[in-house]
């Protein structure tokens, strides 16, 4: 049966979805831990931590550890798998809730609808849906769809969220797929298992990382987030900009090995609690089976009156015709902490690379040029962080708009520092396009290749944090 | 015009692309005594009375044999965190740290092979039995995680830049001993035996290639090891 997932924004007044969803919901919270169609499970499948459980309580009883190791912390982050992982476990949830729909007398196509916060034409875009704000229904009843640890803006129907938080025009013109050695990609690098940590991909990093951070609470945590029903809305618009991406230019393209195909199978219940295994290539199909479900609108949002980070980086991204390596051009000494209200960075960029850069960047066809933050480490969990390039001395990087690099959302940022059985511990490494504005302030007057300054400030006026910040460093593709 | 065009040829671009391409080398070359060593005629291989400083060079052949194609992406690491001229540099000092932790090991080996005692089928055979075991255990699975996610920091110029490397690689060479050391000691004991070097070389590509390690074909083979050197069927294998 195909399903079609609709923007939740867009749902009509007389459209139940939201309601089946929210009753579905409630019917699962109510199950224990230990059965795979539980709302507890489908949270645990992402990451299980128990002493932040919200639902933990002294009658629970744990599936086996066998169970455990096999279905749970098995989200896939930092990694090509980010965004099959995702879709993969989208469909079966989407399963479970169905099945739930139908036996609460529902019709047998629900489908889960998705959350377009990037909408440019809707001025309700980015606020939270109206059914996840309120804690009871209006017949006093609880709200299963209401979290109340989520930005107090969020569940007052207030804006929470800005143009950064939910820009996607950097990843959509992400030529490719996979990210090559400190360069970026629309999916994220190479890897094998990789719970958490390392390189993150563009729509990783963004819009999906930083709607993570937004909304606050549980979100912000990968043990937390699936247990806030908004987080199956913000992965299905993650999982539909995927398509959108494959959609929007015929170069792009998903990974054609095997390796990425089918060299993983992926554990997983479906709605029947029986153990399935997925692979990648079962998934980039989503309208045909397994999955069978398209998406409301798919449709290119690029256009101009599409509000994006920064002016320059609007300009046409011109194709490069291969593949090609990056080199390192420049690098800061030694780690720092970003404990203040803002941190500089400064390093040499190889003068004679950094003059061939900034020309090749501004005449084009564009040689690429990323900023790379390596290794971000902390085990506290830490606000987003807006980073800035060649803001003058002395000056507040918030007054330099046209200097944005980009949002570093902290998304996992705990979990990937943390050593485990499945983490090394070596926190989050973060590669931003900067092609556009690398070619900018090259061309201004106080441009010295051999004080290339890197601010960092906390995104909201939110408090600093204990974060280590490894490196620092600038790569040509 | 491309930036990479201006300095590197077509050609060549691939060997630009993966610096490590010399660790693999290395590491291919290096089973060459391998193989020669485990082809000579000796009767039982376990059985071999060697010289302090012929086993150490057997070794650390054996070690550069079987660890140098797992380790090249991670020599690829340091690399692609240097600046273009220092490429080599740091995978040179990578593996400098990276073969500290094994030659101590290797020295200790060595130690132990002048001992009689040491030249045991029984020994051998248990010794594969307890990589088997270790095999299986959680702290190897954290030594592998921590290895192959060992994410290095580089400084760009200087001391600090070649520290970093060989930091590097004494991290990774550590936890990779943590990883392997049953198993690289059990293949001392069964005097380098080809089929045991062979085999244990196998089962640290596929697990450095896989999603997961792949329990099912490490146990298998461990165990396979395990009755081949409890058995005297090694004794005629590879012998001439």
């Amino acid at each position: 049966m195909a399903r079609i997932r609709k923007n939740v924004w867009k749902l009509k007044p007389a459209d139940k979805t939201m309601d089946w969803y929210e009753r579905a919901v409630t019917v699962m919270k109510g199950k224990p831990i230990a059965d795979p169609t539980s709302w507890r499970y489908q949270g645990a499948i992402h990451e299980y931590v128990r002493q932040i459980d919200p639902f933990a309580g002294p009658g629970d009883s744990m599936p086996s550890s066998a169970e455990q190791k096999k279905y749970w912390n098995q989200c896939q982050h930092g990694s090509w798998f980010f965004l099959p992982w995702h879709r993969m476990y989208l469909h079966f949830f989407e399963s479970i809730v169905s099945a739930e729909v139908e036996k609460l007398g529902g019709p047998s196509d629900w489908a889960l609808p998705y959350w377009n916060y990037s909408d440019a034409n809707d001025p309700n875009a980015r606020l939270l849906p109206v059914p996840f704000r309120a804690a009871t229904k209006p017949d006093g009843t609880p709200n299963g769809l209401f979290v109340p640890t989520r930005t107090s803006a969020a569940n007052a129907g207030s804006q929470f969220a800005d143009a950064a938080d939910v820009a996607i025009a950097n990843p959509l013109r992400e030529p490719d797929y996979q990210s090559f050695d400190f360069g970026t990609g629309f999916g994220g690098p190479q890897t094998n298992f990789m719970h958490g940590g390392g390189l993150i991909g563009s729509v990783e990093l963004g819009p999906h990382g930083s709607m993570h951070m937004a909304v606050g609470g549980w979100m912000q945590q990968f043990s937390t987030a699936a247990l806030d029903p908004i987080f199956w809305l913000h992965h299905a618009n993650i999982d539909r900009l995927w398509q959108v991406w494959l959609d929007r230019d015929a170069s792009h393209a998903n990974p054609a090995v095997s390796r990425w195909l089918t060299g993983v199978q992926f554990d997983f219940r479906d709605a029947d609690a029986k153990a399935v295994k997925m692979s990648s290539k079962q998934v980039i199909n989503s309208k045909a089976s397994p999955l069978s479900y398209s998406y409301e609108d798919t449709s290119d949002p690029l256009t101009p009156a599409l509000g994006i980070i920064h002016k320059p980086a609007a300009a046409k991204m011109t194709k490069k015709a291969k593949k090609t390596s990056t080199e390192m051009v420049g690098a800061t000494r030694a780690s720092f902490t970003l404990n203040s209200a803002v941190t500089h960075a400064s390093f040499a960029a190889k003068p004679k690379a950094a003059k061939r850069g900034a020309a090749a960047a501004a005449a084009g066809p564009m040689r690429r040029v990323f900023l790379n933050i390596e290794k971000l480490v902390s085990n506290e969990p830490a606000p987003s962080y807006d980073v800035y390039l060649n803001v003058p001395d002395g000056q507040n990087p918030k007054d330099h708009p046209n200097l944005f690099v980009g949002r570093l959302p902290m998304f996992g940022l705990v979990e990937s520092s943390k050593k485990s059985a499945i983490s090394s511990g070596s926190g989050l490494h973060y590669a931003l396009d900067i092609t556009n504005l690398y070619a900018h302030v090259s061309t201004l007057p106080d441009w010295d290749p051999n004080n290339l300054r890197v601010s960092f400030v906390p995104a909201r006026g939110q408090a600093p944090a204990n974060v280590t910040v490894g490196r620092v460093s600038l790569y040509f593709e | 015009m491309s930036v990479l065009a201006d300095r590197v040829s077509a050609p060549r671009e691939l060997l630009w692309a993966h610096p490590e391409w010399w660790v693999v080398g290395l590491g291919l070359a290096a089973w060459l005594p391998v193989v020669q060593h485990g082809m000579m005629k000796r009767g039982s291989a376990h059985a071999d009375h060697l010289s302090f400083a012929a086993e150490l060079g057997y070794w650390h052949v054996m070690v550069l044999a079987m660890m140098l194609p797992i380790v090249a992406t991670k020599a690829r690491d340091v690399a692609i965190r240097s600046f273009p001229e220092r490429r080599h540099r740091a995978i040179g000092l990578f593996l400098i740290g990276y073969l500290v932790p094994w030659s101590a090991l290797g020295t200790l080996a060595a130690w132990m092979r002048t001992f009689p005692w040491t030249h045991s089928q029984a020994l051998t055979a248990g010794a594969f039995a307890a990589a088997t075991i270790w095999a299986s255990l959680p702290l190897r699975e954290r030594a592998m995680v921590m290895s192959y996610g060992h994410e290095p920091v580089i400084a760009p110029t200087g001391w600090d830049a070649d520290r970093d490397c060989v930091k590097a690689g004494l991290a990774i060479g550590a936890w990779c001993l943590v990883s392997c050391w049953a198993l690289m000691l059990a293949c001392v004991l069964s005097g380098h035996h080809l089929v045991a070097v062979a085999i244990g070389a196998a089962i640290g590509l596929v697990e450095g290639a896989s999603f997961r390690p792949p329990r099912t074909f490490v146990r298998v083979a461990s165990v396979a090891l395990t009755l081949f050197f409890s058995v005297p069927l090694q004794d005629q294998l590879l012998t001439r």
